[in-house]
């Protein structure tokens, strides 16, 4: 890559890691209860742990946009 | 055999073997997961996450998480938190970071500050704000050690001598040429941490109350305050949860050592496939939590609430058995602080000393004055860890609170070409100088919300006025023309 300075991630990229961010950081008064319980868990623990599975999903798909952005730049470059 | 000298023997013989083993290998081999992946073949799945969860594992997620979820409760959830977001950052900062280091021979997070600002006072500026930020992190490492062995001991070793005998240990350890873990060794400790937060996370709940959903049900109905926020303490509500994991999350990737990590990927691709996949090594954390949240109703008597995974397991298994789990956790606590020792000596001899007092020095002499150093070092952060009587995340909270200061640098390093040197400098001494204040004034947490997470707001906002207020400059990490 003969760019100087690496390029920012896309805005629809940086939206799929805004999702994690939001349901871990912003909804916290909806999920800090203890009720309903999960398999006996307590709400705002299940609620984190479900969100170490689902954030990795989040970001596999800000990783095929990048992805697909940096074919499409290497095409033009070659061009 | 007295219980404490089975158990004590365990640990020494399981941290000896590390040791010996260790120094008779060859070069350090930082372990993630490509190298995993590609030494790894016939390793399932589940092995490899075994692996990878093992080595992310540090005292502050075994002992502190536990103490923790004991002692505070819900708002010990930040921990679960940050790890998770933390990850997902990496994803967008790793990549140009890595780049840009590959281009330019960067090692270092002052490396890459000097390159693209230009300038020895802010270089030596992030090393010795770097330097002072990993003291309390080295110092949890010691708590945790001089924890362990006092607990094994049957509290027959008292806790500053334990301390001072972790101490000692460490530095031998970076005293002997720096770290260097044979692979499996390093497979032995991860597979032997996990494995045993896994089974002491499942066995404690099932053997003392009928199963993990039945622990909840009984520890719940004795302390329900504690499972929401602010759990068991006066101050640490919604505000300051958000804060903290905001500013452990932007601090993540700050620490002065962990730049390096990264620089052993092959490409962008891999960088962006490990922060994908991190976040599933921390699903091991919750069975720490567990045996915190247990502890609540098996040692009602206990105050400090780091001892409560070392304590429950003492009172549930054999004294073999806690001697695995204290010599799995000493491994953990010296590796990082072995590692942390050698980082902040090299920052403060390379990046702090020698380019503003000594220039003159040569590399062999920095090597020899940075030993002295790593003792000046270990012996500060022992002298703090025997005085203070802080939990283990708080330390690590501190600490934070240093590294994060150095994100605005970083990001708009990155980002954004019209941040300049001095609005940078003036941010990072806004930013710090407001940490130093809250934390020596004990006003942390601060209007509700973590006090280093309003630092970094500060240092932003300073960074980008002074920026906008001076001329633009040559972005560093742009060809010369």
């Amino acid at each position: 890559m003969s760019r100087a300075v690496p390029p920012r991630p896309s805005l629809a990229a940086l939206g799929c890691g805004l999702i994690p961010f939001i349901a871990i950081c912003g909804a916290v008064p909806l999920w800090d209860r203890i009720t309903p319980t999960v398999f006996g868990l307590p709400f705002n623990l299940a609620w984190l742990i479900a969100w170490i599975v689902l954030t990795p999903i989040c970001m596999t798909f800000a990783n095929r946009i990048e992805t697909a952005r940096e074919a499409e730049t290497e095409k033009k470059g070659d061009s | 055999m007295t219980p404490s000298t089975i158990a004590l023997s365990v640990i020494g013989g399981i941290v000896g073997l590390g040791s010996l083993l260790g120094f008779l290998a060859g070069a350090r081999r930082q372990m993630n997961l490509e190298q995993w992946t590609v030494g790894a073949r016939g390793f399932g799945t589940v092995l490899l996450w075994l692996l990878m969860a093992g080595e992310s594992f540090t005292t502050f997620s075994l002992l502190g998480a536990s103490g923790w979820a004991f002692s505070r409760g819900a708002p010990a959830l930040y921990i679960l938190a940050y790890l998770t977001l933390g990850f997902v950052l990496s994803f967008y900062i790793l990549p140009p970071i890595w780049e840009l280091g590959r281009r330019h021979g960067l090692q270092t997070l002052p490396d890459f500050f000097q390159r693209r600002y230009g300038s020895r006072t802010l270089t030596a500026l992030v090393a010795l704000i770097g330097v002072i930020s990993i003291v309390p992190y080295l110092q949890l490492q010691i708590t945790g050690l001089g924890i362990i062995v006092g607990v094994a001991s049957f509290d027959g070793i008292a806790r500053t001598a334990a301390m001072s005998i972790g101490c000692v240990l460490v530095s031998a350890f970076v005293f002997a040429g720096g770290i260097r873990a044979v692979a499996w060794i390093s497979v032995l400790k991860d597979f032997l941490l996990v494995f045993v937060v896994i089974f002491v996370g499942i066995a404690i709940p099932v053997m003392h109350f009928g199963g993990i959903g039945k622990m909840f049900d009984a520890v719940i109905a004795a302390k329900p305050a504690h499972f929401v926020m602010p759990g068991s303490t006066p101050n640490l509500g919604h505000g300051w949860f958000i804060s903290s994991v905001l500013l452990s999350t932007f601090g993540f990737y700050m620490w002065p050592h962990q730049l390096g990590a990264c620089y052993t990927a092959r490409s962008r691709e891999t960088i962006r496939r490990n922060a994908i996949m991190m976040p599933l090594y921390t699903l091991s954390l919750p069975f720490v939590f567990f045996i915190g949240f247990a502890a609540i109703l098996m040692l009602p008597e206990l105050k400090n609430g780091d001892l409560s995974f070392l304590m429950v397991a003492r009172d549930s298994f054999p004294p073999w058995f806690l001697g695995v789990v204290g010599g799995a956790g000493a491994l953990t606590a010296m590796v990082p602080a072995a590692v942390l020792l050698l980082s902040a000596a090299a920052l403060f001899t390379k990046n702090f000393f020698r380019p503003l007092f000594a220039p003159h020095l040569t590399d062999d002499q920095v090597a020899r004055g940075a030993k002295w150093i790593v003792v000046a070092i270990s012996l500060t952060s022992l002298g703090f860890a025997v005085f203070s009587s802080s939990t283990l995340v708080s330390l690590l909270l501190m600490g934070y609170a240093g590294v994060t200061q150095f994100f605005p640098g970083v990001i708009f390093g990155l980002f954004w070409p019209r941040a300049t040197t001095t609005g940078v400098t003036s941010g990072l001494v806004t930013g710090a100088g407001l940490v130093a204040f809250f934390v020596l004034t004990g006003r942390d947490p601060f209007l509700g919300l973590n006090a280093g997470f309003i630092a970094l707001l500060a240092n932003f906002l300073v960074a980008v006025v002074v920026s906008l207020a001076t001329p633009a400059q040559r972005n560093g990490f742009e060809p010369e023309d």
